[in-house]
């Protein structure tokens, strides 16, 4: 290649490059930079490591790092194995199935802010519609108050998250199945296999790397979701449904302390530069 | 691969869980108060009341706010194709030091979740004076949807046959003619399907409005839902009139490019 061709490829980096370091770079240094500060209204002073020193004593942050993982990993288990499921029983032109599948597009564009209210709305202990179609089904005989207790909060939170998330998911895996060959499952038929060796065997293998890189992305986006918590339970009752990003978010904006949510902030960016790099390592260098 | 019998009530059960929500904003948006204070709740009320999507614009400022949504998404839209696109390109066609470290900034980066940049963001605009500003909004929606674009677009460059461009470049053609007169043109629908994409989250993007935006005149129109939910007594009818009036531009527009969108989001991941 002419040295010629280089020097253009930067000139057309370069608007990106300066946005994103703008923007996305000098923020953590930033970030960085406050953590070793105290800071409220009246100004910030220079502390050294106290924020960290004080936030690893912190018995709150050890519920909140709990309620973390709880989240994280409840909410890659729901999106990884509905997104299969679903993504299973709608690869059939049907049209049920269309139906189904403009639905899904309907709950993917739909703000994330709409979502969580209109959850927040149907959870509502006294005029919520989750409650009286369980009752009119009766599977419950009592309305169930899902916002007070909470582990009931968490949950319906989680749920609500899965509702926009599982068509991205359902997609993906959708697209990664309809890759599978139908002589495959044609011969498996003749071989007398099971429907769960089928599974195993043919449709899997073939999938897999879309499953990877769908657990990967689910990671991420889990561990990142706020508004969900945010609107739905506020991180109550007690703090006990309150995960990293609402934490950070409630020290900087309820409390004003930008030093210990900034060191806060460092632990997330640790956890998320992690994942991209498994990310990176596994799906993505062959490609750049 | 799923037993025949289970397959119908299996997929009633998914359609119950997708279709559910839109049932209960659409009967709330309809109902009186009275009726949204009801228990048990009804799901379609007994006399619809279709004055409330009137109403909802004289009890709020929502031309304001469906005006502050549109420039911010429109702005952001048109930047971040602008900035992204040559470097997708770039990305796509040319070999330079340096290549897989922007790669894996950018990969990073598009990891990040808001509130990673949200308090030097804050920071930052408030030094600039920029708070309460489209401009804030703009610039940090560009910053946050830019990895994601450049991923994309990306794939999209990468799908156009190089024998195209080797012909082109025969014919005289030089880098910068091939990308707008070949490359540009023939990713016309990965660019319309990535614009859309982008419009969409800067639509839907909450949290920075939530810090950068305080004016209430200034706000887009997802914080007028929540700040619908903030009151003492929640109008419940009104929030949800106000909710499918803020949904309706984004699942149009989604519902086009659905396709393209999936196959873009996983370029890449599908074929490592």
């Amino acid at each position: 290649m002419p040295v010629k061709e280089d020097r253009l490829a930067y000139i057309y980096l370069a608007p990106a490059a300066v946005w994103l370091i703008l923007f996305m770079g000098y923020p953590i240094l930033d970030v960085v930079k406050t953590s070793l500060y105290h800071t409220s209204y009246k100004g910030e002073r220079f502390v050294g490591l106290e924020n960290f020193v004080h936030l690893a004593t912190d018995d709150l942050l050890h519920l909140v790092l709990k309620n973390t993982a709880i989240w994280t990993l409840c909410g890659v288990v729901l999106n990884v194995g509905f997104g299969l499921g679903v993504g299973l029983l709608l690869n059939k032109k049907t049209r049920v199935n269309e139906v189904l599948r403009t639905g899904l597009i309907l709950a993917w564009s739909t703000p994330l802010v709409v979502a969580a209210i209109t959850w927040k709305w149907m959870l509502n202990g006294e005029y919520g519609q989750l409650n009286s179609l369980l009752l009119s089904v009766h599977l419950i005989e009592e309305p169930v108050q899902w916002l007070t207790g909470a582990n009931t909060a968490f949950a319906g939170g989680m749920v609500a998250r899965l509702w926009t998330a599982l068509p991205f998911t359902t997609f993906a895996f959708l697209s990664a199945l309809q890759t599978v060959p139908d002589e495959l499952y044609e011969a498996s038929v003749i071989d007398g296999a099971s429907n769960w060796q089928q599974f195993r065997h043919v449709t899997l293998p073939t999938i897999r790397p879309v499953t990877l890189a769908v657990l990967l992305i689910s990671v991420i986006w889990s561990f990142n979701s706020f508004i969900f918590v945010y609107v739905i339970t506020g991180g109550g009752p007690a703090n006990q449904t309150q995960i990293l990003v609402t934490e950070i978010f409630r020290r900087a904006f309820g409390y004003f302390n930008f030093g210990e949510a900034s060191a806060l902030t460092l632990l997330a960016f640790g956890v998320l530069l992690v994942v991209s790099l498994l990310q990176w390592r596994f799906l993505y260098r062959r490609e750049i | 691969m799923i037993a025949r019998g289970l397959r119908p009530i299996l997929t009633a059960m998914v359609a119950l869980f997708v279709f559910f929500p839109f049932i209960v904003v659409f009967g709330t948006s309809i109902k009186t108060m009275g009726e949204v204070f009801q228990s048990p709740a009804t799901l379609i009320p007994h006399a619809p009341v279709w004055m409330n999507y009137v109403d909802v614009f004289l009890r709020i400022p929502l031309l304001y706010h469906l005006k502050n949504s549109l420039v911010i998404a429109v702005a952001t839209t048109v930047l971040n194709i602008v900035v992204a696109a040559p470097a997708a390109y770039a990305m796509a066609r040319f070999r330079f030091v340096g290549r897989s470290v922007f790669g894996l900034g950018v990969l990073v980066t598009q990891m990040f979740s808001p509130v990673i940049v949200l308090i030097p963001l804050f920071r930052l605009m408030k030094a600039l004076g920029l708070l309460d500003t489209y401009t804030s909004l703009v610039l940090v929606d560009t910053a946050i949807t830019l990895p994601f674009s450049i991923w994309m677009l990306t794939g999209f460059f990468k799908a156009i046959p190089r024998e195209l461009e080797e012909a082109a470049m025969i014919d005289g053609l030089s880098r910068t003619g091939m990308l707008f007169r070949i490359a540009l043109p023939l990713t016309a629908p990965g660019l319309v399907t990535t614009g859309i994409f982008v419009f969409v989250t800067a639509w839907n993007e909450f949290i920075f409005a939530l810090v950068l935006i305080s004016n209430r005149k200034m706000q887009p129109v997802t914080m007028a839902l929540y700040a619908w939910e903030k009151n003492n007594v929640v109008e419940w009818n009104y929030l949800m009139a106000t909710a499918v009036v803020a949904t309706l531009p984004t699942v149009l527009l989604f519902s086009l490019v659905r396709q393209r969108l999936t196959a873009g989001l996983m370029s890449g991941a599908v074929k490592g």
